[in-house]
């Protein structure tokens, strides 16, 4: 059995998603990141909370797939979930990852108090919107392309009023959907270099390790098998949009056989469903790990 | 007294690399375990190096293998394969094994393809159609060693290939009688052969495999996904043209639109009277939509490139019409099937990604190369044919006394993709990846000057009956629909070139789009084409339903 | 960060050219109601046809 396991980013949070998390591991993260995770509605406005918790869920899950002797093939993490997937890989270790990550969410949100964001663009070719990004950016009113979420589904990232101008521009160009996202600054795009700066800076500090899988780089949508790739991406992925798609494409080519996508939510799978109907499939957020375990025998028994 | 040249070099340097592997061989047999280290001894840095990545068959035993030599001593590889296919056919570029790469195909890996050509960390040599690549192994692409897979090996070293023959024989022939060496990887060893496919004396290496090699079932198109749409245009097809120019001999290229005509055969192409006046030899891989046709007796024969999963006992029940050794078992041949689709067709039938202003066809898209395979050899008019059909005569021009016929290349294509993007286009992506992936030419599958007919849901444009790039411009945005290229379209032109017979709309051709319904398909489901082969069909695992 | 849709909410200038080439080459009277579950122009284009001939053989 070759296994692709995806880690979502930010936007699936949701109050009680905590709940089944093992809580000595997450007494452990609030003692090492001095943050308390409190796991309700209002506590996920704030980008600390919503890294760190997500985080959390999905080292709990790796660690209990790892401990039935389960490990995968490829990873692939969207923004956020490089961490969890880099962990997964054997890269990096428990505590530095939440350190890591704990920094990652401070620093983004120190950037950009207020008036900056991302918009999402459906049914536009990433050449079209680029176009459009490109008769609306200056320097002044900044907006660039940002995520390659699917082949007709792309992120704009930038100053709000520069991305409202933009989302209209795609309207009237023939996009089925143009609109904001509930993000609170320009991520995935060269406005956060001072934040990738920092972030580099510490990770310069960690110990960290060869990988022991095939790990799918955001920032150019390869595989990568060497250290150094996955650690200019772990610092960086923050200026660089994140070339999810390419990634998938390049994951299907080295034929895994399942698909087992980390909590929250199960949008990867979706957007992995409409490319293969050939993957046996897992989401943990719909199911116990347990139950994968179960899947996961029966599949390999079957040779499939 | 001048010193005498010595002109078996490569002889001796071959009985050299031989004898150095003396010890991890029993004649020409050596054990699975010992893979690895077989390779390194036996390829030498900057070789060239024929990996068999077919269509289907891949030598994944000696693939992975590949990619576990050291590279100290195994480097700088000039690769030459069909198809690049696994994951590990580009792995050894990583690993620094291999550096440079003459292929024909990437489809399963044209991302990562892309990406190491941006990068550098593979060189290409070119891109080929099958028919070139094969050529090119017996001029300048000679190669030093050659990897290939086989079902069956006596203790001779025979070999059997069967219905997965694929170009075997030809990469083979290759390397024998230039003092390559022959390594191959067999599923079995076995006292005695069904029949020998390649013999022994062709043979210098043979190495039981851990298990059988890697084989996909790439020809098999399940009819529930045939659309109403592809349906009406494969009637349009038939009536306007398979019908009207005759057409005997064919091939079709794989997809869902070719799969429709071929199911439409026995019930729509009935009515129309057509069985015994059409389709009637063809150079196909055993698509098992093609079962009721034959059953039907439309079909006379069948050669192809390569088999499929799952057709092996219907082909063997109808040796009649495959072609089938005296073991009752099939052979494929892509090397004399490319001659065959070259030379010896009345028409190729296929579908594409884009199709420019001009009527040029391309399926690379940005970050993905996939090559050519064999389309552009199937789709393109062959100027050394001399031997005349009707369906090749009807082609002729009338003005020009020194004519003669050519192939009919038709396209088929819905106006816009799945995702919703227009086909038409002004200018290909190609144009951009020539530039991505330094190429000496903009990759075009097949080009307008061969592109004879354009089939769409709109109508069929007779490209072939243009005076003019102008009039076959506006012939295909008579038909591309709502496209960009398509609205420059008017109904004066349209009219104009209907009365001309250049555009025909479904009722020009008596053609109802009523009927286009599934129930017009000679077999609907899986499983009603195994019912058609009665019960001798054996679909893979991956098309059969969970009932 | 990441919005999944289906269907087409906004295909509307793709839809009102499939009606206009389609009038131009079949001038027909009728009311014509375009329900998009997110098919392509060529499906739309077909079914206006299909329509068209049912149409014709009602007369």
């Amino acid at each position: 059995m070759r296994s692709l396991w995806l880690f979502p980013g930010q936007g699936g949070q949701h109050a009680g998603m905590l709940d089944q998390v093992n809580q000595q591991l997450k007494e452990q993260v609030e003692k090492w990141t001095n943050v308390k995770l409190v796991d309700t509605a209002d506590a996920y406005q704030d980008s600390v909370q919503i890294q760190l918790s997500i985080l959390l869920l999905q080292i709990d899950q790796v660690d209990r797939l790892q401990k039935l002797d389960w490990n995968p093939t490829l990873v692939a993490g969207h923004s956020l979930g490089v961490f969890a997937a880099a962990y997964a890989a054997k890269v990096i270790s428990k505590e530095d990852v939440f350190k890591l990550v704990a920094l990652r969410a401070k620093l983004m949100q120190e950037c950009y108090p207020e008036g900056y964001g991302m918009g999402v663009v459906v049914g536009l070719s990433r050449s079209e919107v680029k176009k459009l990004v490109a008769q609306v950016h200056s320097e002044t009113n900044p907006v660039y392309i940002s995520n390659q979420n699917s082949e007709m589904q792309n992120t704009v990232s930038g100053k709000i009023s520069a991305i409202e101008e933009m989302l209209e521009l795609a309207k009237e160009n023939g996009a089925s959907k143009a609109k904001l996202l509930h993000v609170p600054n320009p991520s995935h795009s060269p406005l956060m270099q001072k934040a990738a700066d920092q972030l580099n800076a510490f990770i310069s500090t960690l110990d960290l390790h060869k990988p022991s899988c095939i790990y799918l780089a955001n920032y150019n949508g390869h595989a990568v098998k060497n250290l150094e790739d996955i650690t200019y991406d772990l610092g960086n992925n923050l200026i660089y949009p994140v070339l999810w798609e390419t990634m998938m494409q390049v994951a299907l080519e080295y034929q895994p056989t399942s698909s087992c996508e980390f909590s929250p939510g199960t949008a990867f799978t979706k957007l992995l469903k409409a490319k293969t109907d050939q993957l046996n499939i897992v989401t943990l957020s719909t199911m116990l790990v347990d139950d994968a375990d179960y899947l996961f025998n029966k599949w390999e028994k079957n040779n499939d | 007294m001048t010193e005498e040249k010595n002109w078996h070099t490569h002889r001796d340097a071959k009985n050299a690399r031989l004898a150095s592997a003396s010890s991890l061989l029993n004649g020409k047999f050596a054990k699975t375990k010992d893979v690895v280290e077989v390779l390194n001894a036996l390829i030498k840095p900057g070789d060239k190096v024929v990996l068999e990545g077919d269509n289907q068959k891949q030598a994944s035993f000696l693939s992975e293998a590949l990619t576990k030599v050291d590279p100290e001593r195994v480097h700088d590889l000039h690769m030459i394969m069909s198809s690049i296919s696994r994951p590990e056919h580009l792995d050894i570029f990583d690993l620094g094994i291999a550096s440079k790469m003459d292929f024909s195909f990437a489809g399963p890996q044209s991302t990562r393809v892309s990406q190491m050509i941006a990068d550098g960390t593979m060189t290409v040599g070119d891109i080929h159609t099958y028919l070139e690549l094969f050529g090119r192994l017996f001029i300048d692409l000679i190669p030093n060693v050659v990897l290939v897979a086989a079902d069956k090996v006596d203790h001779e070293g025979n070999l059997y290939t069967g219905f997965n023959t694929e170009e075997t024989p030809t990469i083979v022939e290759a390397a024998a009688f230039h003092d390559g060496i022959v390594i191959v990887q067999a599923n079995e060893v076995v006292d005695k052969l069904p029949r020998v496919d390649i013999p022994s004396d062709w043979v210098d290496i043979v190495i039981p495999a851990d298990k059988p090699y890697q084989l996909e079932p790439l020809f098999t198109r399940d009819p529930q996904a045939i659309t109403e749409l592809q349906i009406l245009m494969g009637m349009m097809a038939i009536k306007g043209i398979y019908a009207k120019h005759h057409v005997q001999t064919l091939n079709h290229g794989v997809g869902f639109n070719t799969s429709a005509i071929e199911l439409l055969l026995p019930t729509y192409g009935e009515q129309l009277g057509l069985k015994g006046k059409i389709c009637r030899n063809w150079e196909l891989n055993p698509t098992p939509t093609l079962i009721p046709a034959i059953e039907s007796g439309w079909v006379q024969s069948v050669h192809s490139f390569g088999g499929e999963v799952g057709m092996e006992k219907y082909i063997a029940a109808r040796p009649d019409i495959f072609f089938v050794g005296k073991d009752g078992t099939m052979r494929s041949n892509r090397a004399l099937g490319q001659v065959a689709g070259q030379y010896a067709l009345d028409m190729f039938v296929g579908s594409t990604l884009q199709i420019d202003q001009w009527g040029n066809s391309s399926t690379v898209t940005n970050g993905r190369l996939s090559g050519f395979g064999g389309a552009p050899n199937m789709g393109s008019n062959p100027t050394g044919r001399r031997h005349s059909t009707p369906a090749w005569q009807s082609l002729k021009p009338d003005d020009d006394p020194l004519a003669k016929g050519q192939k009919l290349v038709v396209q088929m294509v819905e106006t816009f993709g799945s995702n919703k993007k227009p086909v038409f286009v002004d200018h290909l992506d190609a144009e951009k990846v020539r530039k991505e992936a330094k190429l000496a030419n903009v990759p075009i599958m097949i080009y307008s000057e061969d592109t004879t007919h354009i089939v769409t849901e709109e109508g069929i444009a007779y490209l072939y009956k243009t005076d003019s790039m102008e009039e076959k411009k506006a012939a295909i945005e008579a038909i591309a629909g709502v496209t960009p290229v398509g609205l420059r379209s008017n109904p004066k032109e349209v009219k104009r070139l209907r009365e001309k017979g250049i555009v025909a709309l479904p009722e020009d051709l008596g053609v109802r789009r009523e009927d286009a319904k599934r129930s017009l398909l000679a077999a609907q489901t899986m499983d009603d084409l195994v019912e058609w082969s009665h019960g001798l069909y054996n679909p893979p695992a991956k098309f059969r339903s969970w009932s | 960060m990441l919005d999944i849709t289906t269907g087409s909410d906004g295909f509307g200038k793709v839809w009102q050219n499939v009606l206009n080439r389609f009038f131009a080459r079949y001038p027909l009277n009728g009311k014509f109601i375009v329900h998009d579950f997110g098919a392509t122009p060529g499906v739309v284009n077909l079914r206006l046809t299909q329509a068209m001939e049912a149409l014709k053989d009602e007369k």
